[in-house]
């Protein structure tokens, strides 16, 4: 179990300042999620993309008081998202830059590559997207038909459907998985821009996290450079779908972040309302609990990027816990609160979507399970 | 109309309609808890203030606020005893409306080569949100204490988060029919009075 140092204390305190901001944010975007123009300049806007981006495109990592937070830890990431989160989910999701897509290029790309996206990511109003998901495979990731063909040595040609992916209509670079043919190693993933022939993007209208701005993205032919395939210069089993499994852990990670931070602020949301409302120790101590989790989670993915058990416990966990807390606070609430504390109903539609970030919650079962029995008969 | 009926509308023609006819002859502007409500968007009374909801309209409702009548204000009781038990019902046949969606859903999807639907982890899902179903609509059949309706519609949103999952993301898109079931849990925890809860766990 990981116990906060001052470094981390620190991170939080500045987090948990940040979030004030940012919540204040919530239901304009909410309300209309494409119109930006006007939350470009939130605080923890600024925070994110340093934090995300590599030092060499920046101006220097983010420190506060005697304290340094380079760009890459996990668990770095968890403490910030966890307060950033209890400002508002849905306006965090919102933020431009690289986002999961710059995990992964983090760990696929080649510094030609990297020079690439993080320059197309330069100003403060550049999306990114990360695109697996299609119509009619989700869970099922390594099944994936978009495909990804070879034309001359140096082009290929990008064809099928992505959908339900975040900033999908608004990015302008990301990464997308497609196959070059049937073996579950063809799968690969490569650097994408919006603007290329052939791809078409349009939004999706979602029931909550609207920030997330889902979209679905079709691949008409879009000719793709050879140079921009990613992890051209790691083994095969590092390339494509596999290594980006240890990407999901640390996104799974980031959720689980998500969901504790939405599942307290409904806690206080309701104090706020009816302070001793019953129940709200005991859900606010689990919550606190799934924290720790949830910094455990991101401990772990330092420690071993391919630790896949801590994760999804945390995901689990918050996920089922947000929700719970969702429920407990309309219970615990009059009717009016609905209408008269809109972030009530805002929340309760957005603890929905961390469900189905990642990996569903059975998906997450059975990887806890397997990922438990693993570590048992090793032992 | 019977439960049944009830049941039947919301199951046919939707949640608004079910609505509609649960509300039919109910002054909604006295009933409204403290001045709130979900009602159908057609015909909304004399007074009703649209309150904004990314996606109610799409589904033929509106959430409202009705201006307060006296200086005290008002309480609203909600919805009657019967008139509980009748948006129960509809709550029903949304439900099951829905469920038979995400069951044609599932058989189209494979999971390594197997059809989602013959998953245990799905089987056993499917499994209990048909006894909820049979068990609510039991209910809806006895004369349980009004105290009891508000439990017995919490049972229905947790069967309805269950089949919204069995949806994946399409479960959380607002132009998909599966927004009936959001809307159907709103409807209920506006409407359905309810004693002031604990935290059961989750
Ligand atoms: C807010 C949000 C943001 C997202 N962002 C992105 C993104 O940026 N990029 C991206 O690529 N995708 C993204 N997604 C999509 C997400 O990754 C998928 O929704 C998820 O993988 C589930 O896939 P699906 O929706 O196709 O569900 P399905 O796979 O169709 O699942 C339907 C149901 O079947 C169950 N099921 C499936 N397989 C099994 C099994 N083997 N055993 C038991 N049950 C099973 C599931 O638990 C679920 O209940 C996002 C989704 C949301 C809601």
């Amino acid at each position: 179990m990981v116990d906060l140092d001052d470094r981390l204390r620190a991170l939080r305190g500045v987090s948990a300042e940040l979030a004030r901001e940012l919540r204040g944010h919530a239901l304009a975007v909410d309300a209309d999620p494409y119109r930006m123009e006007p939350h470009l300049a939130i605080g923890a806007y600024g925070v994110l993309r340093q934090t995300m981006t590599p030092r060499r495109y920046t101006d220097g990592p983010l420190r506060v008081g005697r304290f340094e937070y380079p760009p890459g830890s996990c668990l770095d990431g968890v403490v910030r998202d966890v307060e950033l989160a209890y400002g508002d989910a849905g306006v965090l999701l919102a933020c431009p830059g690289p986002g999961l897509a710059g995990i992964l290029v983090d760990q696929l790309a080649d510094d030609a590559q990297r020079d690439h996206f993080y320059g197309a990511l330069a100003t403060d109003a550049a999306w990114s997207f990360f695109a697996v998901t299609e119509p009619g495979r989700g869970s099922d990731a390594s099944a994936l038909t978009t495909e990804l063909k070879r034309e001359t040595p140096d082009c290929y040609r990008l064809r099928g459907t992505k959908r339900y992916i975040g900033n999908g209509s608004r990015g302008g670079i990301g990464v997308v998985f497609a196959r070059t043919g049937s073996a579950p190693l063809s799968i690969r993933a490569a650097l994408v821009e919006a603007d290329m022939p052939g791809f078409h993007a349009t939004g999706l209208d979602m029931i909550g996290l609207r920030g997330a701005c889902l979209g679905e993205i079709q691949l008409d032919g879009v000719p793709i450079p050879a140079g921009m395939l990613l992890g051209n210069h790691l083994p095969a089993l590092r390339r494509g779908l596999w290594g980006a499994m240890r990407v999901f852990n640390t996104m799974r990670a980031h959720v689980a972040a998500l969901a504790v931070g939405t599942g307290l602020a409904l806690v206080d949301l309701v104090r706020a309302e009816r302070p001793g409302a019953p129940g709200i120790d005991q859900l606010r101590a689990r919550l606190l609990a799934c924290r720790r989790l949830v910094y455990t989670a991101g401990a772990a993915v330092d420690r071993d990027r391919d630790a896949s058990g801590p994760p999804g416990v945390a995901k689990n966990a918050a996920n089922a816990l947000a929700r719970a807390a969702s429920r407990w606070a309309v219970r615990s609430l009059d009717p009016a609160a609905l209408l008269s504390v809109p972030l009530l109903e805002k929340w309760t539609r957005d603890v929905c979507g961390f469900e189905f970030m990642e990996g569903t919650s059975d998906i997450q079962r059975q990887h806890i399970t397997r990922s438990y029995l693993k570590s048992r008969s090793a032992r | 109309m019977t439960p049944d009926g009830f049941r039947a509308l919301g199951r046919t023609y939707g949640l608004a309609a079910g609505l509609a006819a649960v509300l039919d002859g109910f002054d909604t502007a006295v009933a409204a808890p403290q001045g709130v409500a979900v009602l159908p968007a057609a015909g909304l009374p004399h007074g009703a203030c649209v309150v904004p909801h990314p996606f109610a309209a799409r589904e033929g409702l509106a959430v409202v606020r009705f201006p307060p009548q006296s200086p005290n204000g008002r309480i609203g009781w909600g919805l009657t005893k019967a008139r509980a038990v009748a948006l129960a019902a509809v709550r029903l046949g949304v439900l099951e409306g829905l469920l038979d969606t995400a069951i044609t859903r599932l058989a189209g999807r494979t999971f390594g080569g197997v059809p989602l639907i013959e998953k245990q982890l799905v089987v056993g899902a499917i499994a209990d949100v048909l006894t909820e179903l049979e068990l609510s609509a039991a209910q809806c059949a006895e004369d349980a204490p009004a105290e009891t309706a508000a439990a017995q519609h919490e049972r229905l949103t947790e069967a309805g988060w269950t089949v919204t999952r069995f949806f994946g993301a399409e479960g959380y898109l607002a132009d998909h029919p599966v927004r009936g079931l959001y809307l159907s849990a709103l409807v209920a925890d506006v409407w359905v009075p309810r004693p002031m809860d604990t935290y059961p766990g989750e």
